[in-house]
């Protein structure tokens, strides 16, 4: 039945106050009256269209930083200027697009196979702040990641140290530390220092003997501990087995190192520090183990239980300043690193021998 | 690797529903029309239903946070969880 809003006549005069009084909603409802009944039938009176309304309306709450950074990416040819079409015009949908475009033009496809990262351009560190945190004329491209990628290095240590015993550790330094200047890894290093934790905490207990501990240091190659390869040996010895199987994982492994120094891990403020300061170490993007269900891998699984108890920070967190060219330009070079790092270590990934399975996107 | 991004409070509002006020010289009612596409994407108005106190309940939520909860006019119109309209007389 249709509302009859008789109640609010339109010349009605003010009376003085008197209390309230309580009426029905449904009070002077014409009975049996529709709306479709009011209007013409057939005689030329339809419901009007609204050719050429708009449909929609976007609020865009803070455009005093997200249009001077789309501005930029244009300037900076960092995306192309066609998607604000794709964008509908949208700033907000224009700098989303402009990083997916940036992503995929360093290596979208292949990092998707093992990783499961997520890049966001963001105002606020904290994702789960009531209120946006106004930090200035600044934003933060940050990267994050809900679960690690893995890598089981024994296969490829043993084949590495078949041609030089200080090969495997040389490996492991080239692929691991190129890669863990941009994203946690988890390895050996971080199971031994949970594996001593534990220890430390069962030593006032009564019945301390009675606890078991993973055996990090068992489960190491011997090789890793011998030197690596200083540059001038590794260069000689590469020459000689570039063709070979060995040769190839060495090759991806260096190259891996010279994409991660083409840029440097920004400095994080003070500030930043202290908005960070309960939030617990980052998800790890990779887990390196040495043989599957190993000691490192038993530290992770136990690690992994509390690793979400309060959020973890990002794995990176870039600062940029979207009125800034030069603050944008670098920003987006040291993103570009990253992404090409991680899809030079899917590449390298993929060739080790006993790493066919864990991709998380064919 | 997925984009995301999160600045400020962004919206997307999208045309929804049509109010038709009819009225002569007294009385006046209301119908709720919703808003279709058609296939080359010009919108339509949908055949109308009556107009809810439920339903301005929601808009008048939506609106704006300076209106006082519930107060549908500035002269005397409340409306109040029991469904009812209280009218007070300045």
């Amino acid at each position: 039945m249709p509302y009859s809003a008789g109640s609010f006549p339109a010349n009605r005069p003010l009376r003085p106050s008197r209390g309230t009084r309580v009426r029905p909603v449904a009070f002077n409802t014409t009975p049996g009256l529709v709306a479709t009944q009011l209007m013409g039938n057939n005689n030329g009176l339809t419901l009007p269209r609204l050719n050429g309304i708009p449909v929609e309306h976007h609020l865009v709450v803070d455009a005093q930083r997200a249009i001077p950074l789309a501005t930029n990416l244009v300037r900076l040819h960092i995306a192309p200027a066609e998607l604000w079409n794709e964008a509908r015009r949208d700033p907000i949908a224009y700098i989303q697009l402009a990083l997916a475009h940036w992503i995929e033009s360093h290596g979208g496809e292949a990092i998707r196979r093992r990783f499961t990262y997520c890049a966001t351009l963001t105002s606020c560190l904290d994702e789960f702040a009531q209120e946006d945190k106004q930090n200035g004329n600044r934003l933060y491209l940050t990267l994050d990641t809900e679960s690690a990628g893995y890598v089981v290095l024994g296969p490829t240590l043993e084949l590495l140290e078949a041609i030089d015993r200080r090969l495997p550790h040389t490996f492991f330094n080239l692929f691991v530390g190129g890669l863990s200047k941009w994203i946690r890894v988890y390895d050996y290093r971080d199971a031994e220092e949970r594996a001593e934790m534990y220890r430390e905490m069962s030593e006032g207990e009564p019945n301390a003997e009675e606890y078991e501990f993973p055996d990090v240091a068992g489960c190491l190659p011997a090789s890793m501990k011998e030197e690596p390869l200083g540059e001038g040996d590794l260069s000689r010895l590469r020459a000689t087995i570039a063709a070979t199987p060995a040769g190839q994982l060495l090759g991806h492994a260096v190259e891996i190192e010279r994409i991660s120094n083409q840029a440097e891990r920004p400095t994080l403020s003070d500030d930043v520090r202290a908005e960070l300061s309960d939030a617990n170490p980052p998800v790890p993007g990779l887990l390196a183990v040495f043989s599957i269900s190993d000691a490192v891998e038993a530290c992770f699984e136990e690690e992994a239980q509390y690793a979400l108890e309060t959020p973890p920070e990002p794995n990176l967190i870039i600062p940029i300043k979207p009125d800034d060219a030069r603050s944008v330009r670098a920003a987006f070079h040291i993103f570009g690193t990253v992404c090409d790092v991680l899809a030079a270590s899917v590449r390298l990934l993929e060739m080790m021998p006993g790493n066919s399975e864990w991709v998380v996107s064919p | 690797m997925e984009a995301r991004v999160r600045i400020g409070g962004n919206r997307n509002f999208t045309l929804k529903y049509a109010v038709m006020i009819y009225t002569d010289t007294s009385t006046a009612f209301a119908t709720l029309h919703e808003v279709r596409v058609d296939s080359e994407g010009s919108p339509y108005l949908a055949p109308g239903r009556s107009l809810t106190t439920a339903f301005l309940r929601r808009l008048s939520q939506g609106l704006a946070r300076f209106i006082r909860e519930g107060q549908l006019s500035e002269e005397f119109l409340y409306e109040r969880d029991n469904g009812r309209i209280v009218e007070e007389f300045g």
